[in-house]
């Protein structure tokens, strides 16, 4: 569904962002692209969006290329980004405006999202505080039918119900012919959600693994659980015990804690390398 | 028609959202229009009073001329104004993300700027008119003509309406922050540039050579001042296609 091959990037002016970046995802799979401030995540999702111009290289989405911003293409994109326009429409009046740009916007679905994130979709946008605006769009994305829905930030301004609420709706949507690109920093608010991990730093991909992968090859314990501290590959010290990501031997049964796995990633990268099968 | 390039339906989808997201900024503009007239009305009748001007030919009946006047006014500031959305960030992306074409938004801004406005333009004029005579033939013992459509001693003004404004809209789509003034700015730049350059053609001819040197200067001076309204055509045509790479190359 995305091909990027050697793609090159960088604004005017400016030191390259990105080199030669290769990247592969396919459908059915809900991705976690993760990255500290300034990694280059909102640029990545711009150019594979088509609102960036790559300098160099090729990008493909849904085989087409995203700078020609074909209808097609628009129409089978939905991009929520971490900033919204300020609207004054009427949210019903919006949906009547917008959705039959998307041959498959399903107003059942919309209705159903904006009752489950409980917002009257008869009210002004301008009304809205930034969480209920981003409830709306959120609403609207997963109506649009939209094969690629792709979210910057989307839990930023969210209240924890509203992030739970978030998390369901993106499940249920989820389909086999869908990809969902989730980019965020704040990693906790996807946990248990994504199943494929992406971790970008310096405007390169560190790390791309299915959660099932993580599963199979790391182990996320406490530092008291596994003492010897020759087997960690990243630990952090906490106020009790410490947490600590050892290789997976296997019989352990452990939840991914992604914020650890962020952390060790982005300061051992060497450690976590993704190997090309992968 | 190849349907990822233009769709009657998406253009129609789109002209609907233009006109919804412009509808407040048509109204203020037309008010500039309005505006003009009321001021260049008032101006006559500061100079001489009210008999002055029913006088001179009555300007309250000048209705078609002022028609024009204004429509190129507020009209220039519309096209000027319009690409609005490129104006933030997050309004760039809202817009380029729309699943269109770059032609279908194209197309869009050029309908609204140079057929729904002017249309737009003409129903508030002459609703305008009405008013303004049937409470002035109240208040005077006179007879203001009604504004009568028929703008055909105009026709080549207006057809330089149509193509000149296009270097507003390209302007529009170029400047991201005030871009009417950079437009106005450009474009007295260039007419300073072209009185110049007339100015020194004019002062170089060599009157001691005869007649022959300043008969050629006059033709050509002849050909760009008196068919003026024929090179909008081609300047129209530019811009618009200079508009359309601008939107096409933009970036958010």
């Amino acid at each position: 569904m995305i091909t990027v091959k050697n793609l090159s990037f960088h604004y005017a002016k400016k030191k390259e962002l990105f080199h030669e970046l290769n990247l592969e995802l396919g459908q059915g799979n809900i991705v976690g692209l993760l990255g500290k401030n300034g990694a280059g995540k909102t640029s990545l999702i711009k150019i594979l969006t088509g609102l960036l111009y790559p300098k160099a290289g090729e990008c493909q989405m849904l085989g087409e290329t995203p700078s020609k911003r074909s209808p097609q293409f628009l129409g089978n994109v939905y991009f929520l980004p971490e900033e919204i326009e300020e609207s004054n429409l009427r949210m019903d009046k919006h949906v009547a405006l917008y959705a039959p740009f998307y041959p498959k916007f399903d107003n059942e679905a919309f209705a159903s999202n904006m009752t489950s994130f409980g917002i009257d979709s008869s009210e002004n946008l301008k009304n809205l505080s930034y969480g209920q605006k981003k409830q709306f769009y959120i609403s609207f994305g997963l109506a649009s039918g939209c094969s690629l829905l792709v979210f910057d930030e989307p839990t930023n301004g969210l209240d924890i119900p509203s992030k739970s609420v978030f998390r369901k709706l993106v499940a249920s949507s989820m389909t086999d012919d869908k990809l969902i690109l989730i980019s965020t920093h704040q990693v906790r608010d996807l946990g248990n959600l994504i199943d494929r991990v992406l971790v970008l730093n310096n405007g390169a991909i560190i790390f791309n693994k299915s959660t099932e992968d993580i599963f199979s090859q790391y182990d996320f314990v406490s530092t008291d659980t596994v003492p010897d501290s020759t087997q960690w590959l990243y630990h952090e010290r906490g106020l009790g015990n410490g947490k600590a990501i050892v290789p997976s031997k296997g019989h352990l049964e452990s939840k991914i804690d992604l914020e650890l796995l962020f952390s060790g990633i982005v300061s051992h990268p060497e450690k976590f390398k993704t190997t090309a099968h992968e | 028609m190849n349907n990822s390039t233009i769709s009657l339906q998406r253009l129609g989808s789109l002209v609907k959202l233009s006109l919804h997201l412009n509808l407040k900024r048509m109204l203020y503009t037309v008010c500039i229009g309005l505006g003009v007239v009321i001021i260049y009305l008032f101006m006559f009748n500061s100079v001489g009073g009210i008999n002055t001007i029913m006088n001179r030919d009555m300007y309250f009946n000048q209705h078609e001329f002022f028609f024009v006047l204004s429509l190129y006014i507020s009209g220039f500031v519309f096209s000027g104004s319009s690409f609005i959305r490129f104006r933030t960030k997050q309004g760039t992306i809202d817009y380029l993300m729309i699943p269109a074409s770059n032609t279908e938004k194209f197309f869009s801004e050029v309908l609204l700027t140079t057929l729904v406005y002017p249309l737009f333009f003409l129903l508030i004029y002459w609703l305008f008119s009405v008013l303004a005579n049937s409470m002035l033939n109240s208040v005077f013992p006179a007879f203001f003509m009604p504004f009568s459509l028929n703008i055909a001693p105009y026709g080549l003004g207006l057809m330089f309406y149509f193509f000149i404004q296009a270097i507003f809209l390209f302007g529009a789509a170029s400047f991201q922050k005030i871009p009417l003034m950079k437009i106005l700015l450009w474009i007295l730049l260039v007419a300073v540039s072209i009185v110049l350059s007339f100015y020194v053609t004019a002062s170089s001819v060599d009157y001691s050579k005869g007649t022959d040197e300043l008969a050629a200067i006059r033709i050509s001076e002849s050909l760009l001042l008196y068919y003026w309204h024929f090179w909008a055509i081609p300047i129209g045509l530019v811009f618009w296609l200079l508009a359309f790479l601008k939107l096409k190359e933009k970036e958010a």
